[in-house]
């Protein structure tokens, strides 16, 4: 197990490398630069800054400084916010994300599998209609949609909760919380429910029926792991995108997050803190695609690495 | 002899009635058509969104005023009768049940044309990798890997910023950044049409390898195409709506739900029907179109009938 892990690690680099490569040719073919903005800067100041930045070098010369700076851990300096590197602004949003990111995720996972399961072995009960319900809503109705409507609800109409400048305090999270919470029990609900029912009609449970084990036994017993392994796959990219690429949820509720600086930093065109958010991202996959191999190892024991 | 003649004919006639009458099947358009039409939630969804369309095309024709007409004496008007601004007007005093027609106008365009050129790029994508197999195979899905692996957001964000100003433009943007699924499912089918005989005798009979592709092969791949389009088509106009709410999508005048949903937000403190309005219209129309997307796959490819 641990070989494997070892392996899948060092297969992840070169994959990383691609990714950061594309990214940055694609950043480069894009028209327009980190200093093109509405007030024009005098030729002799935009020559200063771009031999800042070492942008008036070739191309593959950037790269190299990149790469270099890369291996150091220096993800490079902001194009856009001066006096900012990019690992001090991801280090002040990655926090923000990770809390909101993290809770939702556990709550998601919590009530998905428990709203599914509930709806499988009760088809065409009230819990079930709703957990289809839910599934149609969280992927029919935008987030921007419910997000605001929420505000408007909790924040606007009833001062229930605050709205403003964001602070990392329960107060604030709640609303962001739940709604990304809602849109992943809709996913994780159905999902956990189709499969629940999948593994309920095979044969071993038939035999376990046969035999007399009461109800619970079987499905927390035989019926719950080999019913999660679906609900395992769909947690990786389910996390990454919840924590890193929550972009509509974080202007929503005006949260200084990984999403939004990387959406800020591609209209800026700041090309090393895009760069960094892009390489933590795929970092981030490639871990979270990791842990859920070696989960579903442990799921089930039929796979072997 | 006469008689036997006539009588022979009447024979003959009868004997083809009942071959007609044993012919006459089900075709598999027929079946499904049927089983279509016996879901009601899709057929429900069905004419909702046939009404909106012709509500879409039909409206802003009928109505006294234009999306971009200012009416300074009805500026922050609620839906009132008066001068006819059914849904209220913003603070320009632009009609709001006109502006939400037109922009209903511009998501149903993205979704479409946005869907062709997703469908035409990951077929023509998919059926090569598929059919020569080998290398070409290996390199054009890596390709497809590393662009799943990017951040969906800043690949279409870098794309727009190409392809921003016009709008059309904008469109085959859109469509190009939801190609990969469909690349992907067209290489599974392809794979499997490969090794099928008739592939095998139009390579026998030495058609050209381009004609085998899109002659013989893609063709075959119609059904599940078609199905996969309609599942298509609401992503495209949420991925539209993100874009557009997060600033990047269609420019003013020129206006679409998301732009609209955007606009709501900035003020629905005080006018929240310019919030609420094209947010409903919105999710309305996804909410339909994923009944109708369903309805369709389940139809045509059933997987057990």
């Amino acid at each position: 197990m641990l070989s494997y892990i070892f392996r899948r690690l060092c297969g992840a680099v070169p994959t990383i490398l691609v990714v950061v490569t594309v990214c940055f040719t694609m950043l480069q073919l894009t028209p327009g630069g980190p200093f093109d903005s509405e007030r024009k800067v005098s030729p002799e100041v935009l020559a200063n800054l771009q031999a800042k930045y070492h942008l008036n070098e070739p191309i593959y010369k950037q790269y190299g400084y990149y790469l270099n700076n890369l291996l150091h851990g220096d993800l490079g300096a902001s194009f856009r916010y001066a006096d900012w590197s990019v690992n001090s602004l991801v280090g002040n949003a990655l926090p923000i994300s990770l809390t909101i990111g993290c809770t939702s995720m556990v709550l998601a996972l919590f009530f998905g599998v428990l709203l599914g399961i509930v709806a499988a072995l009760k088809q065409n009960s009230l819990v079930d209609y709703f957990v289809m319900f839910l599934s149609n809503f969280g992927s029919a109705v935008p987030s921007f949609v419910i997000g605001p409507v929420l505000v408007l609800v909790f924040c606007l109409w009833t001062p229930l909760l605050p709205f403003g400048e964001f602070r990392l305090t329960p107060a604030y999270i709640l609303l962001p919380v739940a709604l990304l919470t809602l849109i992943n029990v809709s996913t994780l609900g159905r999902v956990m429910r189709g499969s629940l029912i999948e593994v309920l009609n095979s044969n071993y449970i038939r035999t376990a029926r046969a035999k007399g084990l009461p109800l619970r036994t079987i499905v927390l017993r035989h019926a719950l792991k080999p019913a999660l392994l679906p609900i395992v796959t769909l947690l990786g990219p389910l996390a990454v995108a919840t924590i890193a690429q929550a972009v509509v949820t974080e202007s929503v509720f005006a949260i200084p997050g990984i999403g939004r600086l990387l959406v800020n930093g591609a209209i800026n065109r700041d090309y090393t803190l895009v760069l960094g958010l892009v390489l933590l991202v795929a970092i981030a996959t490639v871990l979270f695609n990791l842990i859920v191999d070696v989960v579903y190892a442990l799921l089930d024991p039929r796979i072997r690495y | 002899m006469l008689f036997q003649k006539a009588k022979r004919q009447a024979l003959a006639e009868s004997l083809s009635a009942t071959t007609d009458a044993v012919i006459e099947g089900r075709s598999p358009w027929a079946d499904a058509r049927r089983r279509f039409l016996k879901n009601k939630a899709a057929v429900a969804s069905l004419i909702v969104l046939l009404v909106i369309g012709i509500l879409i095309v039909a409206g802003p024709w009928v109505l006294p005023h234009a999306f971009d007409d200012t009416d300074m004496d009805a500026m922050n008007f609620a839906p009132t009768l008066q001068g006819f601004h059914l849904f209220g007007t913003d603070d320009l005093g632009r009609d709001l049940l006109v502006r939400t027609l037109i922009g209903g106008r511009i998501s149903f365009m993205v979704g479409i044309l946005g869907t062709v050129v997703s469908v035409v790029i990951g077929v023509s994508w998919g059926a090569v990798a598929g059919f020569f197999g080998g290398r070409i195979d290996a390199l054009m899905m890596r390709f497809v890997d590393v662009m799943y692996a990017l951040p969906f957001m800043l690949f279409a964000i870098l794309l727009m910023t190409f392809f921003g100003r016009n709008l059309v433009l904008m469109f085959v943007a859109l469509g190009a950044i939801s190609w990969l699924d469909m690349a992907r499912i067209v290489r599974g089918q392809t794979l499997s049409l490969k090794s099928k005989e008739f592939v095998e005798a139009a390579h026998a009979i030495g058609v050209p390898r381009r004609h085998i592709i899109f002659r013989h092969i893609v063709p075959n791949l119609l059904g599940i195409v078609v199905v996969y389009a309609t599942v298509t088509i609401p992503n495209v106009i949420l991925t539209e709506s993100v874009l557009s709410f997060l600033g990047m999508g269609v420019q003013e005048p020129m206006t679409s739900w998301g732009v609209l949903v955007d606009e709501g937000q900035s003020k629905m403190e005080a006018m929240p029907w310019l919030l609420l309005i094209p947010g409903f219209m919105l999710s309305l129309t996804l909410y339909c179109a994923n009944y109708v997307g369903d309805g369709l796959r389940d139809a045509l490819d059933p997987k057990d009938r």
